[in-house]
């Protein structure tokens, strides 16, 4: 028989009297007969493993035991039961039963006292060896209502069942980053405990940059590593070494990103200064007067030999501020250029501008179209207070041309506060995005790739 | 660059206030002085800067 999930081949092994279990060699999963486990398991929502049974070959189901704190694979078909690495030890916990295996309707194990050693004949009762300190739990914040719990059994919670577990230690949130089954291919140096070629554990990886949290799971052990990212200067500078450390490449898992600092300023920023940009427009908007100033029209013939004319004088009050001048014209099938000058009848200063008009219209192929209009609103920015007077001089190819000139005054220009907000945002998205790439580059090394679809939340 | 874009921002809505207070945008038009009062009575004697007379029409 091979492992199921690494494919490994399975060894007999006899646990009890009649009691035979399969072992990877490589992973340390252990495989159960449906009779040889004495505890009860309730097996609750089922659904398709990802692996055949490597019994009957047929396909086998995952299920949750114990309120979800343990998943058990089991086989649709012979009922065999499929345990990973550390799961028994888990099992243990969980059924407060030390020998699980047993044929059904034997009375489980419990835990005995640990037995005085047997004194030889003759001689004096043995003292009873001294307690062995027991080094205190490391502290989790647990859910109000749950008991505290080692690390190992909160990680086997699966508040993301379907995607990926989270571990929540000293007030952090850390998530599932990768999971794997690493195997011992050489050993060298000194170890304070056993270490040889083909030992396997599995391993899962657990990040709330700048920390990480790593267990490996033996048959016999569960481990948890907590480490803290340091930057490859920090590690150079520790060990004393010459020169300077290697250039980074890609992102380490628990890499602090250095725009996870930066986001939540900058958008602030961006709410305050869209925020005045909004507000100093309403208050101008509500308090532009947009008074029409001047309306007056022209008119041109094609036998003119002087087309330049001039309007009335008329005044433009309050502050400096924009004037909208609004041309309508009679142009049919014909084009027009009006050069228009502001001049100001008490000073030598005038504004100069010029505006073209054309309007064709017809019909193709039953089909109506028309290009251009017959009447175009432009600004004269930043007219100040005083008596002005219109010179307008058009230039046509229409034998007549006629027109009306209206000029009102404080005309709130409504496109200047979208330019504004389009300014302000965009160093905001190009942050955001660098901040996405950073958490991108990070996770594709992982077993949760981000992808386009993927909406997780970023990490602090 | 929280710090840099603190800046700007205050620059970008500070700039798009007092333009939208003084009516100010980036329309092409030129300032002119020297005008003489006479325009009013003679408006041809004006030559404005956006007319034809002020492009070239092929002569020495």
């Amino acid at each position: 028989m091979k492992c199921p999930k690494c494919q490994a081949p399975l060894e007999a092994v006899e646990i009890s009297s009649g009691i035979v279990v399969r072992t990877c060699t490589g992973c340390s999963g252990v495989l159960y007969e449906a009779d040889d486990i004495a505890v009860p398991l309730r097996l609750i929502g089922p659904r398709p493993a990802r692996f055949d049974c490597p019994r009957c070959r047929r396909p086998m189901e995952t299920a949750n035991a114990y309120e979800g704190q343990i998943e058990v694979d089991r086989c649709a078909t012979c009922s065999a039961l499929w345990f990973d690495a550390g799961e028994i030890m888990i099992l243990r916990k969980l059924s407060g039963v030390e020998n699980i295996a047993g044929k059904k309707g034997d009375e489980p194990s419990r835990p005995a006292a640990p037995a005085a050693p047997a004194a030889p004949l003759g001689a004096a009762p043995a003292a009873a060896p001294a307690a062995v300190p027991v080094p205190p739990l490391p502290a989790v914040k647990v859910k109000e209502g749950k008991a505290p719990v080692p690390p190992e059994m909160e990680g086997a919670q699966n508040r993301d069942a379907e995607r990926a577990p989270t571990v929540e230690l000293d007030g952090r949130l850390y998530r599932h980053f990768q999971s794997s089954i690493p195997v011992t291919t050489a050993v060298l140096g000194e170890f304070p405990w056993v270490a040889k070629v083909g030992d396997a554990a599995r391993s899962r990886d657990f990040i709330c940059p700048p920390y990480l949290l790593s267990q490996e799971v033996t048959a016999t052990e569960s481990v948890w590593t907590a480490g803290e990212y340091m930057e490859p200067e920090e590690v150079w500078a520790a060990f004393a070494m010459p020169g300077a450390p290697p250039a980074k490449i890609g992102v380490a898992p628990a890499q602090p990103n250095p725009w996870a600092g930066e986001l939540p300023s900058v958008w602030r920023s961006f709410g305050v200064a869209a925020a005045l940009c909004v507000g100093v427009f309403v208050f101008v908007e509500a308090t532009a007067s947009k008074a029409k100033v001047y309306e007056g029209g022209f008119e041109v013939t094609a036998a003119d030999l002087e087309r330049s004319r001039v309007g009335e004088v008329f005044e433009v009050k309050g502050r400096t501020s924009n004037l909208e001048v609004t041309v309508d014209t009679n142009l049919d099938q014909h084009w027009a250029y009006v050069s228009m000058a502001l001049i100001d009848a008490d000073t030598d200063q005038a504004f100069d501008f010029g505006r073209d008009l054309s309007y064709y219209h017809g019909v193709d192929d039953g089909e109506s179209w028309s290009e251009g209009g017959r009447y175009e609103t432009f600004f004269v920015p930043s007219v100040p207070a005083g008596r002005y007077y219109l010179r307008v001089e058009p230039e046509t190819d229409a034998p007549q041309l006629s027109f009306r000139v209206i000029v009102r005054r404080d005309v709130p220009l409504k496109r200047l506060p979208l330019i504004a907000l389009a300014l302000l945002l965009l160093p905001a998205v190009w942050a955001g995005m660098r901040h996405d790439s950073f958490e991108n580059t990070r996770w594709m090394e992982s077993d949760h790739p981000r992808t386009s679809s993927d909406d997780e939340e970023d990490d602090e | 660059m929280s710090r840099w874009y603190r800046w700007y921002a205050l620059f970008v809505a500070a700039a798009a206030s007092w333009a939208l207070w003084t009516g100010w945008w980036i329309t092409p038009v030129e300032r002119v002085a020297g005008v003489p009062k006479s325009v009013r009575d003679n408006p041809g004697s004006y030559r404005s800067h956006y007319s034809s007379y002020h492009r070239y029409s092929g002569g020495k």
